[in-house]
């Protein structure tokens, strides 16, 4: 259907999809996981309702070992 | 609690943060974590990759059980450290946020505008704001009137482990900051802690010498004893130093004196 930029790299979509099941099928689920959408931040609580569509760039995050 | 070190309203018995970079295992990191009796514990925020393991950082430190600071590490002006905060908070892991804009990599030290101009942002969208600083007494108080929680005034640059490099300075941030002084950065053995708590210094935060020690539990603990030893001898109120000797024996009544 589309292509989305997914932490810099493009990637293909064959429909628009809620980002919780887009992070399940990226392989990384949703717990501790931080997502940044068109450069906006993308509530926890919204993850359900937000929808995937070909154009969306997104930034996937989560807390790594740091000091 | 007896003592507690105060930041943003909140109590901790701890004054030992602690960092989770550079351990040689999650779970060494963990137990360490666990040896520090630290309640703060700093994370950093990173892309993750399509299919990387499902295992986290939060999986081994209760978030429950310990106060998560997502550092920003990585940011070199204001606005990556914003959009690092501001992901953080959004994505649950805390509105507590330990504020660090370091645009070179060779010696990590902190951009001072960007830093103070990142947290004038976040704390008026609510952030707790940690900020990591050079340690300089005019910019620890230009922070604290914008509203930073604490100020984080480095000891040494980042992960050089030489200890208070910048002792004058930061006691002279101790004198005057109406908010807590955490010393973070290049504090390389429990003395090091020790001394930064025995100058009045409200915490320390330790990773690099922890986690890159031999045995990484046992200089946790190690650190929790010198940041302690160094808080009850600051409470206790040293001494004065002397340039000459004084006895400490009585100085009559020497055997064969006529």
């Amino acid at each position: 259907m589309g292509e989305i930029i997914v932490n810099g790299e493009v990637r293909r979509i064959d429909r628009p999809v809620v980002l919780s099941e887009f992070l399940e099928n990226f392989g990384v689920g949703t717990k501790w996981v931080l997502v940044e959408r068109n450069g906006e931040v993308v509530f926890r609580e919204h993850y359900g309702s937000v929808t995937v569509v070909p154009g969306d760039r997104l930034e996937i995050a989560t807390p790594m070992a740091g000091g | 609690m007896t003592d507690p070190l105060m930041i943003a309203g909140k109590s901790f018995a701890s004054r030992l943060l602690i960092g989770t970079g550079k351990f040689p295992s999650p779970e060494v990191m963990a137990a360490a974590v666990g040896a520090s009796g630290a309640e703060i514990v700093t994370v950093s925020l990173r892309r993750v990759d399509a299919g990387a393991p499902r295992g986290n950082i939060l999986d081994s430190i209760d978030p429950e059980r310990y106060l998560i600071l997502p550092n920003t590490s990585g940011a070199r002006d204001a606005e990556e450290a914003i959009r690092l905060a501001r992901l953080g908070r959004a994505g649950g892991i805390s509105r507590w946020v330990k504020l660090e804009v370091t645009p070179h990599p060779h010696h990590l030290l902190p951009d001072a505008t960007e830093t103070l101009s990142a947290a004038r942002v976040l704390v008026k969208e609510g952030f707790v704001v940690l900020p990591y600083i050079q340690a300089d007494p005019i910019l620890a108080r230009r922070l604290a009137e914008a509203g930073a929680a604490t100020v984080m005034p480095l000891g040494s640059p980042i992960g050089t482990n030489r200890g208070l490099r910048t002792i004058d300075s930061i006691r002279m941030i101790i004198e005057e900051s109406p908010v807590p002084v955490v010393v973070d950065a290049g504090l390389g053995a429990p003395s090091h802690a020790a001394e930064a708590m025995e100058l009045g210094a409200d915490a320390v935060l330790v990773n690099t010498a922890i986690a890159s020690a031999e045995d990484p539990v046992a200089m946790a603990e190690a650190f929790r004893l010198g940041t302690e030893a160094g808080r009850r001898a600051f409470l206790a109120g040293a001494a004065p130093g002397r340039d000459r000797a004084e006895a400490s024996s009585p100085l009559t009544g020497f055997l064969g004196e006529s």
